[in-house]
């Protein structure tokens, strides 16, 4: 029931709505300008809809082509983040694996790691969370962004621009989401930052563990898991709010806040 | 047809109905006030304005028809 094709049938009626409100309030024998100058807008809205209906099928394939031309393969980037997902769950393994050995030793120098390990366990599971995150929000871009096109397009349809703003926040989140979100990889190892290039560390005993996790891994980890994607979602943002202001011609906010830290 | 879009619909052709007709009272209205034996020039300017208004929303309502029309028909048969 929920097809884009749904949604794009009424945004189709929606849009006559607004156009045949726009010509009753053009043809009212008042002359005051204020009531006048609706007609003349929801004219233009409802055209505006209809085009934007028709271009569905076009918008959805330049989306394709664009991402398609910078190179990104969501097939690609899905295999990517469950590489990460794996290469974080070895190493927090890892790091529990130490933990469980120290709290069963002895030797109180082993010991006095188990605060440090336990740290790091808990900032690995923080991360990991990020990834799954990453992960949740590429599934819904790579499913939705059909429907959410059609949805703004639903938006945009409504009379009076009631929902104008946040139909062409959507249309812009969906398209700059869906080329630019399987874009990461590549964008991270650009800067240097793709952590699946710095591996797991390959210190055994404790001690040095912990040294090369806290002084190696886990810096490598915040800035290629947490700190650069995150810049990258932001930067991502950015140009959907960019899209979506020029598609509605007014401000325009995500559907969603954004926040780094 | 599901309840929103019989009702966006019924909605629609009762606006287009009543579009029509608030076209045929502007174009009466407008030159009552037009051909009023009242030597006002800004009253009878108004009255121009509101014939003028009606004869345009009159127009974009025959356009708005026929390619409304058009389109849904030409969905129809895809």
């Amino acid at each position: 029931m929920y097809s884009p094709g749904y949604f794009l049938f009424i945004s189709s009626s929606l849009a006559s709505l607004t156009y045949f409100i726009g010509t009753l309030i053009m043809g009212l024998p008042l002359p005051v300008y204020g009531v006048k100058k609706w007609g003349t807008k929801l004219i233009l809205d409802g055209i505006y809809a209809t085009v934007l209906i028709n271009i569905y099928a076009l918008i959805i394939y330049a989306s394709q082509y664009i991402g398609s031309i910078l190179g990104a393969s969501w097939p690609n980037f899905f295999s990517w983040l469950y590489q990460i997902l794996q290469v974080q769950i070895t190493v927090s393994t890892l790091v529990k694996t130490a933990y469980v050995a120290a709290s069963f030793s002895d030797d109180p120098g082993l010991s006095i790691l188990m605060a440090p390990l336990m740290s790091l366990f808990s900032l690995l599971s923080g991360l990991i969370a990020v990834v799954e995150t990453i992960i949740i929000l590429s599934y819904v871009v790579y499913d939705y962004s059909g429907v959410f096109i059609a949805i703004g397009i639903l938006f945009i349809s409504l009379p009076f621009r009631i929902g104008r703003a946040i139909g062409g926040a959507l249309i812009g989140f969906s398209i700059v989401f869906y080329i630019g979100l399987p874009y990461l990889p590549r964008f991270l190892s650009q800067l240097g930052v793709n952590i699946l290039i710095n591996g797991v560390p390959s210190n055994t005993n404790a001690g040095g563990l912990v040294n090369s996790m806290a002084t190696q891994v886990v810096p490598i980890y915040v800035e290629g898991i947490l700190v650069m994607p995150s810049a990258y979602l932001v930067i991502l943002s950015g140009l959907a709010l960019g899209l979506g202001s020029a598609i509605s011609g007014s401000s325009a906010r995500l559907p969603f806040p954004i926040e780094i830290f | 047809m599901s309840g929103i879009e019989t009702l966006v619909q019924s909605l629609t052709t009762q606006i287009t109905a009543t579009a029509w007709s608030v076209f045929i009272l502007s174009w009466a209205i407008g030159w009552a006030i037009r051909g009023s034996p009242i030597p006002i020039f800004r009253l009878k300017r108004e009255g121009q304005t509101i014939i003028e208004d009606a004869i345009m929303a009159a127009f974009w309502l025959a356009i708005g028809t026929t390619v409304f029309s058009l389109i849904s028909y030409l969905a129809g048969e895809i």
